[in-house]
């Protein structure tokens, strides 16, 4: 399947014959707003399994989910609420997991790919975001990675716009951090 | 450096971090549909509710359970993580004489078996995807599938459709238990490969009803 285009229809009128039944209006749904929930899920697992999983996961639960959905934000923004819930209880529950079962030296890694050894300045930049607060995580992820506004941040993620502008701007502190000292080893 | 050329920067360099493949929009459709299907033939709606109103008081009794094998974990030598899942299928058998009572009982212990399995199941492919086989999978694997093999035998798993995932997932756990702790790549694979064909984990989800009965100790 390659990507599809946005549905012509309205998305209101998409929504009511999603809750009639259609089948029809329920994979035109899907198409219009898969890719930016897979592609938040993977910016925040990291790995193409758990992002799938949180992808289906999300989709699932926004259509038994949809008869509660009141239009007070876009569908893409509630989509994305439930996306980040689904990526953060997935992600807390393999680390766990992990954790106590495996006895793994480094659980951090969910979220993350192998990437301790390497000198390279993005490889750098991601073990910092990595290893980020998960608030400024998100944030940071959100808006400087995907691009959305501080105002879909914040109905995403149930916080005020300026509790997401100041994460954002101590997640970006931080990394300018890293930046510096690896511009530093650079210039020595 | 000054900061403009350090956010023009770190912008570049971010967009690199955990960069997205095309979606596997197909699959993960496929995948929703078969998971979403299982859901609606296994809980029509009222029924959903009635099975909740009829956990509530029963959903105490499990807590009990795994506050007293909780108990026991403090004070005695096994510490094994999966312990509580058989002492909860065993427990009710033996102190109550309510058949009602041992049924929830049951079903609240399979549920979060099968939580604790899902769990399982997803770092594990996640691992394997990467390449990477921990002989601690195998022993894991060995204990949830004592567990699954206990709720197979048991005489209150009477749903048909619950009894078909517990089959399906005691043979992943067989193959999980069987691989070498070296040179199993292919039959990592095979597994996983089987895993995503046969859709196990949606079903496997679709078997966790939502709710309290999906609490699983230890797990908030």
């Amino acid at each position: 399947m390659t990507r599809e285009p946005r549905s012509p229809v309205p998305e209101s009128e998409l929504i009511d014959r999603v809750l009639a039944g259609d089948p029809a209006a329920e994979r035109a749904l899907y198409g219009a707003h898969v890719d930016r929930v897979y592609r938040l899920a993977y910016r925040l697992a990291g790995d193409p399994t758990l992002a799938q999983d949180f992808t289906q996961e999300t989709f699932i639960r926004a259509f038994e989910r949809l008869r509660d959905f009141r239009g007070e934000s876009a569908l893409s923004t509630w989509l994305s609420s439930i996306a980040v819930s689904v990526a953060f209880n997935g992600l807390r529950k393999v680390k766990r997991f992990r954790t106590r079962e495996m006895d793994l030296d480094d659980a951090k890694s969910v979220g993350s790919v192998g990437r301790r050894s390497e000198p390279d300045l993005k490889v750098r930049l991601a073990r910092a975001i990595d290893d980020l607060p998960k608030g400024y995580r998100t944030v940071f992820v959100m808006h400087d990675v995907e691009g959305y506004t501080h105002e879909e941040i914040g109905a995403t993620l149930g916080v005020e716009i300026g509790t997401s502008k100041a994460q954002l701007s101590r997640a970006r502190a931080r990394l300018r951090e890293v930046l510096a000292s690896h511009a530093g080893e650079w210039k020595a | 450096m000054n900061d403009d050329r350090l956010d023009e920067q770190l912008h570049d360099a971010a967009q690199a971090y955990n960069l997205p493949p095309e979606p596997p929009r197909d699959e993960m459709w496929e995948n929703i549909r078969a998971a979403r299907e299982a859901r609606r033939s296994r809980q029509p709606g009222a029924e959903v509710i009635n099975f909740r109103r009829r956990l509530a008081w029963p959903i105490g009794l499990a807590a009990l359970i795994a506050l007293a094998f909780g108990l026991g974990r403090m004070t005695g030598p096994s510490s094994r993580a999966t312990a509580p899942i058989a002492s909860a299928v065993t427990t009710p058998r033996a102190t109550s004489s309510n058949p009602a009572a041992q049924n929830t009982a049951y079903t609240v212990a399979t549920v979060q078996h099968l939580a604790r399995a899902d769990a399982f199941l997803t770092g594990f492919r996640a691992d394997a995807r990467k390449g990477r086989h921990d002989a601690q999978f195998t022993g894991a694997a060995r204990d949830l599938l004592s567990n699954t093999r206990l709720m197979l035998d048991s005489p209150d798993l009477t749903d048909p459709r619950l009894r078909s995932v517990l089959e399906d997932l005691e043979l992943v756990l067989v193959q999980i238990a069987q691989l070498p702790s070296e040179h199993g790549g292919d039959q990592l694979d095979l597994i996983t490969d089987g895993l995503k064909q046969r859709g196990f984990i949606p079903r496997l989800r679709s078997a966790i009803p939502a709710g309290p009965a999906s609490y699983v100790p230890g797990e908030s």
